[in-house]
């Protein structure tokens, strides 16, 4: 195809979609609202999944000693678990360490631990649960856990963060299922707007077809059409999500209880993912009505 | 003949030389545009061939029937200009069509008004043209692009003698330029003024063959 070919298929695509601003300005919305829909949805489970690995640290298990309990014993049930099935890592906590890692989280508390004659801090392990194991592997393996000499508490439970996780996975996989759906839903679209505008243009096409046109002149500015209310659409719902974004952004940081969320817009790959499913299904609306009228 | 059974054409058969000037003539209904239209393959005779430049139309690839066409000129009975356009695009869009660049479309399309002498109606839109002129860009259209055969089809139909004489005196022009013509028109008068190779149609059959 020749650049000149693909400038004129250009202009004349731009042309009509000006020309027909209506319709246009009617398709592009609808586009965009189908292509919200999995845009927020994208930006919600990647929010929230974001949130979740923030601040739930999934798989881990701490595992508190009584107070009597020495560093050396607990060393030894370290060893003991690293052969555990389903136990990824096991990391040894001792009673000094916990002291300082209390004192770096509440610093304000210093002077009163400095009162203290002994170390109240028993030591602790946090154990990393394999990523195979699942909820009922989770439950026999914090049994086992708390079967351990000198345990008093096993805590971490996790559960709750592999739910949201879950969800977030769902929601996802939900908003590129939708992505997809809607995608259907712009071909149609743009076969109608395509059809409105082949009607419309009916004469000249006629002529054009008689005086020798070849055909990608002919069906090119068509398809430009389609390409260019596909990809506006899923632009302005990237747009759309951005400004969603920017709003949770204000009232995340105006409420104290959300600070946790540390929101982020819509990752590069998922605006990809909308505009190229939106660039194909507006291409194919188009290529196929404009195959049925050649054939018809 | 039709998928209806009705019999467009029958044993027609002639033979255009390059460079070649004639009127194809006859009654309403005598089958002139439907031979125009196999001669440019808008229609496909359902026995027999069609050959333009020495290639049977029938066989082309349609690819191929579109670079065919790109070197005729089409004058339609009805003018066929597109009502959206104004005169200057309705010209340089057949241009584009055959892939020229902007600044040689608008020489081109300027040259070709000029010798129609429309160049001064160039932004107007056909409705606002008489008959004659829509007639002229028309031709204008078909000429524009300096094609090897022109065909037109009751170019002078609707318009009075004057105009059609003037619109006649445009293809002879092109006629001496090298390039074939052949003009379908059921005028006598045009027939007796310019005395060419006459083919005529009556009821689908060619009964006559002479000069006017």
């Amino acid at each position: 195809m020749s650049l000149r070919l693909l400038r004129m298929m250009l202009s004349d695509g731009l042309l009509a979609l000006l020309r027909g601003r209506g319709l246009t300005a009617a398709a592009l919305l609808i586009i965009t609202l189908t292509f919200s829909v999995s845009a927020l949805a994208l930006l919600v489970a990647g929010n929230l999944a974001a949130a979740v690995e923030r601040n739930g640290s999934p798989g881990v298990f701490r595992v508190y000693f009584n107070e009597e309990t020495p560093d050396g014993e607990a060393a030894a049930a370290a060893r003991r678990l690293r052969g555990v099935d389903g136990i990824a890592a096991v990391t040894l906590v001792r009673a000094g360490q916990a002291r300082d890692d209390f004192l770096v989280a509440f610093p304000e508390m210093s002077a009163g631990v400095a009162l203290l004659a002994d170390n109240p801090f028993p030591p602790h392990l946090e154990v990393t649960v394999a990523a195979a194991v699942d909820e009922a592997g989770q439950r026999t393996l914090r049994a086992t856990l708390g079967d351990e000499e000198g345990v008093v508490a096993v805590l971490g439970d996790d559960l709750w963060t592999r739910r949201l996780l879950d969800l977030a996975r769902l929601i996802r996989r939900g908003g590129l299922a939708t992505g997809l759906a809607f995608a259907l839903a712009a071909t149609l679209v743009v076969a109608g707007v395509t059809r409105l505008s082949l009607a419309s243009r009916r004469d000249e096409i006629s002529v054009m077809w008689v005086v020798g046109a070849p055909r990608g002149f002919i069906s090119g500015p068509f398809v430009v059409e389609g390409v260019v209310l596909g990809a506006g659409g899923a632009l302005l719902a990237w747009a759309a999500a951005w400004g969603v974004f920017r709003l949770a952004s204000v009232l995340a940081e105006a409420h104290p209880l959300l600070g946790f969320l540390a929101l982020a817009p819509l990752p590069v790959s998922s605006v990809l993912f909308l505009v190229g499913c939106a660039v194909v299904a507006g291409a194919c609306g188009a290529i196929l009505t404009v195959y049925q009228a050649a054939r018809a | 003949m039709y998928p209806q059974g009705a019999v467009a054409l029958r044993d027609v058969s002639f033979h255009l030389e390059k460079g070649g000037f004639a009127f194809l003539t006859g009654p309403s209904g005598a089958g002139k545009t439907t031979l125009l239209k196999m001669i440019y393959r808008e229609e496909r005779p359902s026995e027999g061939s069609v050959a333009v430049a020495e290639r049977e139309t029938g066989r082309l690839a349609v690819s191929q029937v579109q670079r065919l066409r790109r070197r005729m000129g089409i004058v339609f009975q009805d003018g066929r200009l597109i009502a959206s356009r104004d005169v200057f695009e309705n010209v340089t869009f057949v241009l584009r069509a055959q892939g020229l660049a902007s600044r040689a479309r608008k020489e081109r399309a300027l040259t070709v008004l000029r010798q129609v002498g429309l160049s001064h109606r160039m932004r107007s839109l056909p409705r606002q043209l008489s008959g004659g002129e829509q007639q002229r860009v028309a031709i204008a259209r078909a000429v524009a692009a300096d094609p090897d055969l022109l065909l037109a089809d009751e170019p002078t139909g609707n318009l009075d003698r004057e105009m059609s004489v003037e619109i006649m005196e445009i293809f002879r022009r092109i006629h001496g330029r090298g390039t074939t013509v052949l003009i379908a028109t059921h005028d006598p008068f045009l027939l007796r003024k310019y005395r060419r190779r006459v083919l005529h149609l009556e009821g689908g059959c060619l009964t006559d063959e002479g000069t006017s």
